[in-house]
């Protein structure tokens, strides 16, 4: 499947044949920068991302746990997810996310 | 399972050199020999050497169907293991043979898990959250036996067949998952003669008793100015934490690692949450909650240190905002009923 991130600089990146299980993985496996300290299981708030408003319906609405974390992240939106959170199913081919300020890793 | 691709090494221009060993580094110069037979001149070294599972002594640790739980290579082995088993003993009830009890309850196997201590966590939580953590696994059909030593593993044709308790009882175990601590890898510290005691020592800029060598991570041994017995803590916030302070260091800014330390568990559908540390902690409060949920807070004359939480997201993630900018005291947390969340309100308004 494809995935199109917008990097922490606005640049567009486009990822092909993604077979990743989540989008956390998908765009650290592509060596994007994307702290995800924990490594995938909604423990610290480091893979945010805001997905583009077209995804937005698509997806299964964050858990309690999720939206809890959500809660300690910089610049919380409407859009706001965790990407360790969101499970790359057929239906996301084309995916559009933005990584969140907060989720570099420096 | 790389954590960083080839191109994030090339691109902030560091020289990745897998496969290769620190052989020797002579104290009093800074050269290290590498085992591809080269030598390499250094102005600051940073040792980031990780900790080892720390090994069983009894008898019949080399049986087959033994496992250690430390890297992925031993999680595949593992993995590869658990559908041929039918009884499995964890020798051990911390982070790593909890997690892993929790993890077989979907197997159609008897669990059985050893602690030593009377108690399950016993070096990281609350006896409340013990006791909590106890009736999970118990209630989810894992065997718990602790206050009891092993003896010796005893094994037919090579292979582990019966665990055996200092008190004589014999446990059947076709897999043995030993889970009893990690044990920093000290050699090149050694070697340089730096100060060591159960970890690397360094202060609170990473920096051990050699200005220009640097220790962070599982194999460091933090010594500040509020834990002088020093604190060796074994966390990825800690490592990632204490790490980019010794890296600032040695790139010239003046950086000390002051970092609130935070720790997760995930056990079936529970997931423990605990910020800050309780050492040094004269009183305890339990908001107490269900089969699912509870939290304790930790006070040190009357100012909160420590909060560990199960199912609480919520609350850990104020008890983090609050206990990293600012004192939060008894009182404060009485007048909310111990609903921190409703104090971080309350204090952001």
């Amino acid at each position: 499947m494809k995935l199109l991130i917008y990097d922490h600089d606005g640049q567009l990146v486009e990822l092909e044949d993604v077979s990743a299980k989540t989008l956390m993985l998908g765009i650290r496996d592509a060596g994007l920068n994307l702290t995800a300290q924990c490594g995938g299981c909604a423990s610290c708030g480091t893979c945010h991302v805001y997905v583009d408003n077209a995804w937005q319906a698509k997806l299964k609405p964050p858990s309690e746990l999720e939206d809890a974390m959500l809660d300690v992240v910089e610049e919380r939106r409407e859009s706001s997810r965790l990407s360790c959170q969101i499970e790359l199913t057929k239906d996301l081919d084309g995916l559009t996310v933005t990584l969140a300020p907060g989720s570099a890793f420096e | 399972m790389p954590l960083k691709t080839a191109a994030f090494y090339s691109t902030h221009k560091i020289d990745l050199e897998l496969g290769t060993k620190v052989v020797s580094l002579e104290s009093g110069t800074n050269n290290a020999l590498l085992s591809n037979g080269t030598h390499i001149a250094f102005d600051s070294l940073a040792l980031a050497v990780g900790a080892r599972a720390r090994t069983l002594t009894c008898p019949g640790t080399n049986l087959g169907n033994v496992y250690y739980l430390r890297s992925i290579a031993d999680a595949h082995l593992l993995r590869a293991a658990i559908p041929n088993a039918e009884n499995i003993v964890v020798i051990g009830a911390g982070f790593i043979g909890l997690e892993v009890a929790s993890s077989l309850v979907q197997q159609p196997t008897q669990v059985t898990v050893i602690e030593a201590e009377n108690r399950v966590l016993a070096r990281v939580v609350a006896p409340e959250l013990s006791r909590f953590f106890a009736s999970a696994h118990v209630d989810r059909g894992v065997r718990l036996l602790t206050s009891r030593k092993v003896q010796s593993l005893v094994g037919e044709n090579g292979v582990v067949r019966q665990v055996q308790l200092e008190d004589g009882t014999l446990l059947d175990a076709d897999l043995v998952i030993v889970g009893i601590g990690s044990v920093a890898n000290l050699e090149l510290a050694q070697q340089l003669g730096l100060l060591v005691m159960n970890g690397i020592v360094v202060d609170s800029q990473s920096r051990t008793n050699r200005p220009n060598v640097f220790a962070a991570g599982d194999c460091a041994l933090f010594r500040g100015p509020f834990n002088a017995s020093g604190l060796r803590l074994e966390s990825v916030q800690n490592a990632m934490d204490q790490s980019r302070v010794a890296a600032s260091v040695i790139a010239g800014a003046d950086k000390t690692y002051d970092s609130l330390p935070w720790f997760w568990s995930d056990q079936y559908d529970l997931k423990l949450q605990i910020v800050g540390l309780p050492c040094g902690a004269t009183e305890r409060v339990l908001r107490p909650g269900t089969a699912s949920e509870i939290s304790v807070f930790h006070f040190q004359n009357d100012t909160c240190i420590c909060v560990e939480s199960v199912n609480r997201p919520r609350e850990h993630i104020a008890a983090r905002r609050l206990l990293a900018c600012g004192k939060v005291t008894k009182q404060d947390l009485e007048d909310v009923d111990f609903d921190i969340s409703a104090l971080m309100k309350r204090q952001s308004k």
